[in-house]
């Protein structure tokens, strides 16, 4: 999106906040996929999901505490995933990421964002701006900020499929 | 390949089965001595190396592993405790897709794929890893 110019928006709520994610990086929203919990990974990676053959990695941002102003006030337990039904495939450079949230919704051609900070729930250096749909604010995320707080590799990285993946799992 | 279905915990899983030496009840071996926290198992008077999941580290105090895997790797062989062996399947090498790296919190992998099992998606242990 380019800073000025009107933008499609998917929004979905996490917890507390309803935030947004440019649209031109959604893939896909899936509702209740089977995710695959993978011991030994990060605490935030909520599991695994096929998606066309592809391994997706699925994060919760519920409890990814970096992103909370008041992580101590979010009301999943240590350990525990949040109840979100809804996964948002993304895509960023060729690395695709899921995220859970729950009541998604399209906002076409949302103005600017608005570069003052008035979030109260998600920490500033994780947004673009805010926008108003309808009485609710909206936190518009930074995805390249988000991603790479999550631990994803920029961009450049191929996607981890079959045939391009730097392994090959069946140990040929 | 052909692949092993077990469980553990909650989570189940594959190994491959060509790496799986033998599967073995604790309750029907003589002289078995748990792992009482040493990381091994005592069997038949020898010393066996236990390679958990993370998932069966935290398993409650007191429920212990019906069966043991034992696993042959070039690295060495070890066990690995399991719930159940729930059935062996052929599953070609390209309906499993590699894990991303970056997921990992730690420099062990210890699983190298994800597949879809029929009813639904399944993790492929590394032996290589555990052993």
């Amino acid at each position: 999106m380019i800073a000025g110019e009107a933008a499609d928006l998917l929004t979905f709520r996490i917890g507390p906040a309803r935030a947004a994610l440019p649209l031109s990086i959604v893939r896909e929203v899936v509702q209740a996929p089977a995710i695959v919990e993978v011991p030994g990974s990060h605490s935030q990676v909520a599991g695994v999901t096929l998606r066309a053959g592809v391994a997706v990695p699925v994060y919760d941002l519920l409890i990814h505490t970096p992103l909370w102003a008041r992580p101590e006030e979010m009301a999943v337990a240590p350990g525990r995933r949040s109840s979100a039904q809804h996964l948002i495939v993304c895509g960023f450079g060729e690395v695709l990421v899921g995220l859970l949230g729950e009541q998604t919704d399209f906002l076409e051609g949302s103005a600017p964002p608005e570069t003052t900070t008035r979030s109260e729930t998600i920490r500033p250096e994780y947004l673009r701006g805010h926008l108003r749909s309808g009485a609710e604010e909206v936190a518009l995320l930074d995805p390249a900020k988000l991603f790479a707080s999550l631990g994803v590799p920029d961009g450049g990285r191929p996607p981890a499929t079959e045939d391009e993946g730097e392994e090959d799992p069946a140990g040929r | 390949m052909k692949l092993l279905m077990v469980s553990v915990g909650s989570g189940h899983y594959a190994v491959a089965a060509d790496a799986v030496v033998q599967i073995f009840d604790p309750a029907l071996e003589r002289g078995f001595v748990p792992d009482g926290g040493s990381g091994e198992i005592v069997r038949a008077g020898a010393r066996h190396r236990v390679a958990a999941l993370p998932a069966a580290r935290t398993r409650p105090a007191g429920t212990g592993s019906r069966l043991y895997l034992v696993l042959d790797e070039k690295t060495g062989r070890c066990v690995l405790p399991i719930d159940s062996a729930e059935a062996i399947q052929e599953v070609p090498g390209t309906a499993i897709a590699p894990l991303p790296s970056f997921i990992f919190a730690g420099e062990r992998r210890p699983f190298r794929g994800i597949f879809f099992d029929g009813r639904g998606p399944r993790l492929l242990l590394d032996v290589g890893a555990l052993a």
